[in-house]
């Protein structure tokens, strides 16, 4: 199995702390990683320099045939096909369940609103969560508004091309 | 009545509603022209207030320059003078514009800067993981900002939005100094008419606290068909 | 530039000079019966604090140029002659008591309720309480709105152009009608403003960050 997560001796300060040091692994095509370690040890850092969201001071990433740490980088595809899901969950508060769902298919695919709908539900229904469409985030339990953002995990899944990974307490990497 | 009553034979001045009040279609007149300006003002000025407010916010460092040295000169210099100096320097460049019309762009751009920092406040309150989450499922910063950043952060700063749009009425009675016909030079000239002054502005005065009342209860119903989280939930964001 | 001579510009700064007295003119005035306005609605009984919340909102309703008329026109029909001036004076100052009351008010009731335990522990009277622990207090938080407010106030007196009292604005009116350069004019009033208020505004903005950094 091909790999789609190649890390190569990646190597992270912020300011004059050490985050990460020659840290290297590789995650095969279909397998799930959980990434173990002290609080302070730099595992949300890692997942974070895989999308990009910080850089890495030396080193080289490649995920899912993008480059990550080269020139050239199209940004906005990679996040297309990368989904995280964060430890705060990040759902949008002024907006309801399935708008959270739909948000992402309407702008970033141009999926028509009847469509969008009809896939948000179908995820909706797939974590259970169908009779909550119409509620806020802040009505909604933690452990539900974790399945919301599973959902739209599931969601961005239905797109071509999609690499799945999950950034919790315990990481979780995944891709089709 | 009791007290103007007791008023009449204290004072040397007998009260005269009668005179002013016989002007009552010129009063609304003017009343609705100073509900149009307000309108007219608010809306351009909120429109103008939120670009500037993203120019200071996420723009270049040039732009939030720009923005920023616009919002000092216009908090730091009277309403009155900006007024004079678009209506009358407008005219002196060659641009011949109507009473409402220089009335309307002073105040749209008075209120556009005090409009800027209120929202620009309710935008640096969007907590960071919000952008970062819109960022991961492939928002444009475009988007981002129109879908994830502005909604929640106008439906924070409402209140203050909304009493700085009731002050701008209030404040749209310095435009009867270049003669736009709203309600207080309604006043001034009934009051040069009737010599009945100070009951002609206690009269004026009532109406302007019935159009806060008015425009508080606009604002109110805009905020239900707007926010419909807020609607629902009754909780503040 | 030609048509300003230096007499034009001795009238204008003049006009600054009224400017900036009656704005002081406001603010003592002002001050003081926003003062009793605070501790009227902090501390009253319920009747004085209904009277007072109902003082703030209708002077606050209703626009400074509706309460100067009223109060240059009104003031005579009182038995009061009164000069522009003393209008303005009184007028503004009513205006200005209505927001540093609100404002103080705000202030006094920030100042944690366990300092005025602590001190009714201490067997304090009620206004050794106030003096001596609550109003020290209260004047730290303050300190940053009121400045910034006297930018306000200072605005507030081109207002008193409507009635007729020469101030900064009123000048630069009167020189309009003889040079008819309006323009040039009131940008040079506006510049004017700028420098009386720009300054106070920069203050209050570093008087709020210094009294947060030491909060913390």
């Amino acid at each position: 199995m091909s790999p789609i997560v190649e890390i190569d001796n990646i190597s992270k300060c912020f300011g004059s702390t050490r985050v990460l040091e020659g840290v290297s692994f590789t995650v095969r095509k279909g397998s799930v990683v959980a990434i173990i370690g002290q609080s302070g040890s730099g595992k949300s850092t890692a997942l974070r320099c895989i999308d990009r969201l910080e850089t890495v001071d030396s080193g080289h990433i490649k995920v899912c045939g993008h480059d990550v740490t080269g020139p050239g980088l199209d940004l906005h595809q990679l996040r297309r096909d990368v989904g995280i899901v964060f430890q705060s969950y990040n759902l949008f508060p002024h907006l309801t369940v399935l708008q959270n769902i739909m948000l992402a298919p309407r702008l970033v695919q141009k999926a028509r609103k009847p469509q969008a709908h009809e896939t948000a539900m179908a995820v909706l229904n797939q974590v259970g969560l169908a009779d909550k469409a119409d509620h806020y985030p802040s009505q909604l339990s933690g452990g539900q508004q974790q399945r919301v953002a599973h959902a739209q995990l599931v969601q961005q899944l239905a797109a071509p091309r999609a690499l799945r990974r999950q950034i919790n307490e315990i990481g979780h990497g995944g891709c089709h | 009545m009791l007290l103007l009553s007791a008023a009449n034979t204290t004072l040397n001045y007998a009260f005269d509603f009668s005179a002013p009040l016989a002007y009552a279609p010129d009063l609304l007149a003017g009343a609705w022209t100073t509900l149009t300006l307000s309108l007219a003002s608010t809306f351009f000025g909120f429109l103008l207030g939120v670009l500037c407010a993203i120019a200071n916010t996420k723009g270049t460092r040039w732009m939030a320059r720009c923005a920023g040295a616009y919002i000092e000169v216009i908090r730091n210099t009277p309403l009155l003078v900006q007024v004079f100096i678009v209506y009358f320097g407008l005219s002196s460049l060659g641009w011949q514009v109507g009473a409402f019309t220089a009335a309307t762009v002073a105040l749209v751009v008075n209120v556009g800067a005090y409009t800027s920092e209120i929202v620009r406040a309710g935008i640096e309150s969007i907590p960071k993981g919000q952008l970062e989450a819109a960022e991961c499922i492939g928002l444009s910063r475009w988007q981002t900002l129109l879908h994830v950043v502005l909604p929640p952060a106008i439906e924070r700063v409402y209140p203050a939005l909304t009493s700085q749009y009731v002050l701008l009425m209030l404040a749209s009675s310095i435009c009867s100094q270049i003669s736009a016909e709203e309600l207080t030079a309604v006043a001034n000239r009934i009051q040069s008419d009737t010599y009945r002054s100070v009951e002609t502005y206690l009269i004026v005065a009532v109406a302007y606290l019935l159009m806060s009342l008015l425009m508080r209860g606009l604002f109110w119903l805009l905020a239900r068909l707007a926010f419909p989280r807020r609607r629902r939930l009754g909780t503040p964001l | 530039m030609g048509f300003l001579n230096a007499a034009h510009l001795r009238f204008l700064f003049d006009g600054l000079l009224w400017t900036v007295g009656l704005s002081l003119l406001a603010f003592v005035g002002g001050g003081l019966l926003g003062f009793a306005v605070a501790l009227g609605s902090s501390y009253g009984p319920r009747g004085s604090r209904l009277l007072v919340s109902l003082y703030i909102k209708l002077i606050q309703g209703t626009p400074l140029l509706v309460l100067l008329p009223l109060a240059y026109f009104g003031l005579p029909a009182l038995g009061l002659d009164v000069a522009p001036l003393a209008a303005a004076a009184m007028a503004l100052s009513i205006y200005v008591s209505a927001y540093l009351g609100e404002i103080w008010r705000g202030c006094i009731e920030s100042v944690p309720r366990t300092q005025a335990e602590a001190a009714e522990c201490l067997a304090l009277r009620w206004h050794q309480r106030v003096w001596h622990v609550i109003l020290p207090q209260a004047i730290k938080i303050a300190t940053p709105p009121t400045v910034g407010f006297m930018v306000q106030i200072v605005k507030n007196t081109s207002l008193a152009s409507a009635i007729g009292f020469v101030e900064l604005a009123r000048a630069g009116q009167i020189i309009n009608n003889s040079t008819f350069e309006p323009f040039v004019i009131f940008v040079i009033v506006a510049a004017l403003y700028f420098v009386l208020c720009y300054p106070l505004s920069v203050l209050s903005r570093r008087l709020e960050r210094k009294f947060h950094v030491a909060h913390r």
